[in-house]
Parts: C-alpha cells; structure tokens; sequence
C-alpha cells in the first residue's frame, strides 16, 4: 500500500454557531491527485486554509507524513506547497525577486539555476526580470507555479489554480502539472469548479456539501462527474 | 530563530524598498523635506528675537520624530504591503516563524531610521549648524533606541489590529502616530497641553524622552528617575505589544480574518 502523505481526521470549523467544515476525514497517498469538489460555501476552501495553517481548526488532526501539524508545523511546510489563483506573488518586486525570496526561506540549494529551470518549463523564462504587476493572468499563474514547485515539494495544495484563465492557458497549465506529477511521485489536493478539469487530471475526487463530506469516487469509474456533482448539488440544497 | 528565515523577509523588503518610489518617497523624501522644513522654521524663529534653543529645540524634535515615525510606518507598512499584493498567505505558508517575519521586519525598521537619523543629524549640523550630538552622545543614543522601541511596539499592535479586524482599518498603520503626536508632547513641553491631558502625555515613555532633550538643549537637568521610569516603561510597552500581536494573530487565525485579508 502506498504510503500516505496527508490524512486528515474529525476536521472541523465553526464560525460561531455556522459549522463551516463538519467532521470530515480523508487521506491523500504518496503520488495521488485528489480533487476536493463542492459548489460554494461547501468548506473547501476553509479546509485548504486549515492544512495551511492559516485557519485554527475547531477540532480534529491533521497529519502530514505521519507527522502531526501542530507539533511539526515548519518541517511540514519546508516540504508541501501551494497554489491559488486568489494569492498573487509581491506586485512591485520582478518575478526572479519574488522567487529569490522564497527560494532563500525553503533553502533551495543552487537558487538561481532552479528559479532558471523552473520558469523555463512553465514557459516564462522571458519574464524574470519583469515586474510582476506587469504580467498577464496567465504568466502570473505560470509563476505562481514555478514558486510552488520551487521546494521540490512532495504534495501541494492547488485552490482553483486555473480559474479566470483563458481555456487554451488552462490546457498548458494542466499539462504542466500532469509532467511534474509524471516525472516526480507528487501528490496534489485539487480543487476546482471544472470538472473537465478534475476528470482530466484527477485518481479521486471528494464530494463536499455543506461542510461534510458526502461521497468519494472514481472519475474513470462515472459515467458522468457532470452529472453527479448536479445530482449532489439538488440533493443538498434539498436538504 | 533562524537567520536564512530573517534573511528571506530581509530580501524582500531590500527589493520593495529599492523597486518602489512609494516607499522611497515615504522614508527617505518627504523624512529629508520635513527636517529641511523645520530647519528654516526653527532659522526663521531664532532671528525672530527667541531663545536660540527654543528654536533649535524644534528641529531636534522632528530629527527624533521622523525615527519614530519611520521605525513605526516600516514595521507595520512592511506587512501591508504584502497584504497589498495578496501575498501574506504566500509568506505565512513559508517555513517562516512568525517571530523571524516580524524580526526581520524589524530589522529593517531599525535600518531604515538609522539611515534617516544620520542623514537628519548631518542635515542639521551642515544645513542649520545645529549639532545635536552637542547634546551628548549618551542622551542622544539612549533617547534613540527608547524611540525605536516604542514604535516597534506600536508598529505591531497596528498591524495586528489590520490581521484581526480586515483592511477597512488600514489607514491606522500610517496614521496613528499622528494622533499620538500631540499626546507625546514633541514640539512642546507637557505643561503647555490641557491639564487634564497632562497625566496623559506621560503615559507615553516618549514624552520624557522629548522633554529630556529639550533640557539638555536648555542647560537645564532633568531627572534620572524619570528617564528610569520611561525605560522601564517603553520595555512594558515593548513586551505589552509583542503579546497583543501574539493574540491578535491568533484571533485572526481563528476568525479566518488572516485569509479574508489577502483575497
């Protein structure tokens, strides 16, 4: 069996009396693209927030590597990362500033030739002495994902990374992570409005509505992640 | 505390404060601009028929001013402008302490109104012929490091302010200070504010500071007591902040404020 890089238990998170994240469990092994799906308001993002450390859960344990987050919580982030379309990187320093100064907080050995690797790949070499505020949607994306690769991470966590991108960036950016998950044993968390998406690149996906978890699947398995997620959606408004 | 971590958050201030004219314009423009204006009102004053040190007394206040308004604006500012870019989350999820973030943050508050301060004190001395090292060393050093540690104090109770409540109140990062200013007695001796203000002004460790200064300019002695007082308490202030920050931060986390900021 492979080994398991994050596995969540009992999580949970309460904004007063609104319970945002309900005693949810799951586990993400070593190599796997997990896509975390729901429509709005259903705790995905409160749950990235909450594996980031961003967010105090109200209760339940989160463990990276078998190692708890709370007690280990800098030797877990020295080896995860993240990507969201919604965080953008320092707007008024260029991009190869922007990842000199992650580059030195992840001790990345030999920086300036990984930053050089990194942006070649996704296709931005050309902007890295370019301000930041300066580049498109999509560059910034491809950045973006050049710093969340930038700590050779074991699993990272991707809120939307492709939303608001035009459809033909989206396909690069996809098939940019399908070679990164090819050429390393890379697991990532995915969440996504797309479900053409999630059904391209994810093993399994994670129904949440509401704050629970209400199912888990297979893409290959469904005849249609369409039509599911739609069937999941009435039924919990329904509720 | 590791010094790679501070050294991270150093680069990126090196960087902001190098790549924009806002923050050049904020700490070392408009810092030289004010000292060069008080330096002609204090000119202008002294030949008005004034005692020569009352007049001087105004530019020695502003050069020490100017080192708590940069010390605070560089630690609290350094942070909103990652709050600005939505890159607060970026750094949070670092493996960076939030004790080297600040540290470094800190640092190059410390830099930056070591930077001002010489340049004020060579301003004064070849611009006004003012030397305020006349003052002593001593006094002037000491008076120094209490500035800095007060505006660091209030620096990250401002910024911890912004982390638990949201950006609507980011206006208090820049411009508190000026509400306190008048309080600090700066530019005047305690006696000339409202009596019931009086007691007040004193609950700032600065005031003694600036009313020390102003004696030494005077001839006058001042108090070590006093000066014992407002160090002892700049250091309560020092360690009040540090611990309202820690539970600031960690409201913010539990609110999800922390997150809302930088969407």
């Amino acid at each position: 069996m492979s080994e398991t890089v994050l596995e969540v238990t009992g999580l949970t998170k309460r904004f007063g009396k609104f319970v945002a994240v309900n005693n949810i469990d799951f586990s993400i092994a070593r190599g796997e693209i997990v896509g975390l799906l729901g429509p709005n308001g259903a705790g995905k993002s409160s749950t990235i927030q909450m594996l980031l450390g961003l967010l105090t859960p109200s209760d339940g344990q989160i463990r990276f590597f078998n190692k708890d987050f709370n007690k280990h919580r800098l030797e877990v982030l020295q080896r995860i990362n993240y990507l969201s379309a919604f965080n953008t990187l320092q707007e008024m320093i260029s991009v190869r500033e922007n990842l000199h100064v992650f580059a030195v907080a992840y001790n990345v050995k030999k920086s300036k030739h990984k930053i050089d690797e990194l942006l070649d790949f996704f296709g931005v070499l050309h902007l890295k002495n370019e301000r930041y505020q300066h580049i498109s949607a999509g560059q910034r994306t491809r950045v973006n994902l050049a710093k969340a690769f930038l700590n050779d991470p074991e699993l990272v966590l991707m809120d939307e990374p492709t939303a608001s991108l035009d459809p033909d960036i989206v396909d690069k950016v996809l098939s940019m992570i399908e070679q990164f998950r090819r050429e390393r044993q890379l697991s990532i968390l995915y969440t996504s409005h797309n479900l053409h998406e999630v059904e391209r690149i994810c093993d399994r996906v994670i129904f949440m509505s509401h704050g629970k978890i209400v199912k888990e699947a297979v893409p290959k398995d469904l005849p249609s992640l369409h039509n599911l997620f739609l069937q999941i959606a009435r039924e919990t408004s329904e509720e | 505390m590791k010094w790679r971590n501070i050294r991270a958050v150093l680069l990126q201030d090196l960087y902001l404060t190098k790549g924009s004219m806002e923050v050049i314009f904020d700490v070392f423009v408009f810092t030289s601009i004010n000292i060069l204006l008080f330096g002609f009102i204090s000119r202008y004053l002294s030949q008005g028929g004034n005692k020569g040190f009352e007049a001087q007394s105004l530019l020695v206040a502003v050069i020490f001013w100017e080192v708590i308004r940069i010390t605070q604006y560089s630690t609290s500012v350094s942070s909103m402008w990652n709050v600005w870019s939505h890159n607060l989350s970026n750094m949070f999820i670092a493996p960076i302490r939030v004790g080297e973030y600040f540290c470094a943050h800190v640092m190059t508050a410390v830099i930056k109104s070591l930077f001002i301060f010489v340049n004020a004190l060579i301003i004064a001395r070849y611009v006004f012929h003012v030397s305020v090292l006349r003052l002593g060393a001593f006094p002037v050093l000491f008076s120094y490091i209490n500035m800095v540690i007060f505006s660091v104090a209030i620096g990250v109770v401002l910024i911890g302010l912004v982390f638990q409540y949201g950006t609507q109140i980011q206006v208090l990062t820049w411009a508190t200070i000026y509400a306190i200013e008048p309080l600090c007695a700066v530019f005047f001796p305690v006696g000339v504010l409202p009596a019931v203000i009086q007691p007040v002004a004193y609950l700032f460790p600065v005031t003694y500071f600036f009313e020390w200064l102003r004696a030494l300019q005077a001839g006058a002695s001042y108090e070590v007591h006093k000066i014992i007082l407002a160090t002892a308490l700049n250091l309560v202030y020092l360690l009040a902040g540090c611990y309202i920050f820690s539970r600031q931060l960690a409201a913010a986390k539990r609110s999800g404020q922390i997150v809302r900021n930088d969407l």
